[in-house]
């Protein structure tokens, strides 16, 4: 079989690549250049990958990867101990389904730690398994479970904070025209 | 299994049911079948991860991306024809460096034949090789060098036609023909004379006036002699080969 070209490769993997990308970096015209960059890398050295079924692995893997060199630049990711802190999350069920939009999604995403934001993000893409992500961000597979936990709740929370303020939010209503001339 | 442990396991499922054969997930799914609590938490879950994946897949991408990322991917990508280029330039310069390397290891030194006469000589008198021809009349060895198309001197020295010859060996050096004859010297001493084009030199002993020099314990005296180069070769003593050679080179 022969290996997918550059175009084909775009077109099967740029728009979650820009989403993880958007994702982590918070802002579409960032998301946007490391989208770019990942594939620029992989046009000038993915030649070098022997097995074409692990190209989305090494885009996302690599586009991950830049994120982090680019962000260590700027500040460091404070690193928590995650063991522990998912045996104190609620684990209610709530209803926020039907009222969020993708917006809210990327937004509330965005204000996640990103050690938790990266494979959450990689989840509910639903481009790789639990065990594939941890590859990608190359961390143990018990690890991407507890972000994902830790994660998720993070969102959730965050999400029903977004739905509340939406159900609260005051409308000013039309106020009834005055008639000029008054009862009689 | 605790639902507590079960639940943390069915996080990580994947909402599109994707993961849903991976055995790591087989009996916390059993689990939640069985349990009426965490089969509605798995259900709020599912619904909520899946409403949360779909609007993340439909976040809207940027109209030019696909068409920048193509653009730049070209740019990117390494030109087979730049990459044959530098291939072809490697090869050039290692071509190169072996040629010259090759044309040195080869080139003609200005004693190199001589030595591979000598060394050859020092393997027939110590028996490593022998003659290719035996006899005591000269005159036979040079018809034989002749008929064998090995360098032969026209005309020797009529001194020198008149000495007792042992044999001939003809060797090649660098593709050329060398001839040697040995005789025995008219004091009993070991006398070896050493032929060969002259044109196959880069630097052929001059015309007339001997060249003599002592090579590993060999004396030796090297002349040219109308198309050809020749070194008479001795052990013995220096004014022996001086007197040898006058006798010799007498017409």
């Amino acid at each position: 079989m022969a290996a997918p070209d550059f175009e084909q490769i775009v077109d099967s993997h740029y728009a979650p690549l820009y989403r993880f990308a958007l994702s982590l970096s918070r802002a579409e015209p960032a998301a946007a250049d490391l989208t770019q960059q990942t594939f620029y890398l992989w046009a000038s050295r993915g030649h070098q990958l022997r097995d074409a079924a692990k190209v989305k692995s090494w885009l996302f893997t690599t586009l991950y990867r830049e994120f982090l060199s680019l962000h260590r630049r700027e500040s460091r990711f404070p690193q928590a101990d995650l063991d522990g802190e998912t045996a104190e999350l609620p684990a209610e069920p709530c209803s926020i389904a039907d009222s969020i939009d993708g917006a809210t999604v990327v937004a509330a995403l965005q204000q996640i730690d990103a050690v938790y934001r990266a494979p959450l993000t990689l989840f509910y893409l639903e481009e790789f398994s639990y065990r594939e992500i941890a590859s990608v961000l190359g961390i143990p597979a018990g690890t991407v479970m507890s972000r994902l936990s830790r994660g998720k709740a993070l969102l959730r929370k965050l999400l029903l904070q977004e739905s509340d303020a939406a159900s609260r939010k005051i409308v000013p209503m039309e106020r009834p025209p005055i008639s000029k001339g008054g009862a009689q | 299994m605790t639902n507590k442990d079960a639940s943390f396991l069915l996080g990580a499922c994947r909402p599109n049911g994707a993961d849903s054969a991976d055995p790591e997930f087989a009996e916390a799914l059993t689990q939640a079948g069985r349990d009426p609590m965490l089969k509605a938490w798995l259900e709020d879950q599912r619904r909520t991860d899946s409403a949360i994946a779909a609007r993340l897949q439909s976040v809207p991408i940027p109209g030019d991306l696909r068409s920048r990322i193509l653009t730049g991917g070209r740019v990117s990508r390494p030109q087979p024809w730049l990459f044959a280029r530098r291939v072809w330039a490697i090869a050039a310069v290692l071509i190169f460096f072996a040629g010259l390397g090759l044309w040195y290891a080869m080139r003609p030194g200005p004693d190199q034949w001589q030595d591979r006469a000598l060394a050859t000589l020092s393997q027939l008198v110590s028996g490593q090789t022998e003659f290719d021809a035996k006899s005591p009349s000269v005159a036979d060895l040079q018809q034989w060098l002749r008929a064998n198309g090995s360098p032969v001197a026209g005309t020797l020295p009529a001194r020198l036609q008149r000495l007792a010859s042992l044999g001939c060996k003809t060797i090649l050096w660098n593709g050329h023909p060398i001839s040697i004859i040995c005789f025995h010297g008219p004091g009993g001493e070991l006398v070896h004379l050493a032929m060969t084009d002259r044109s196959s030199l880069a630097n052929p002993p001059p015309e007339g006036q001997p060249l003599y020099a002592l090579r590993d314990g060999w004396r030796t005296a090297s002349w040219s002699q109308g198309d050809m180069a020749m070194m008479l070769i001795t052990k013995a003593p220096e004014s022996q080969l001086r007197s040898l050679l006058s006798v010799i080179l007498l017409p």
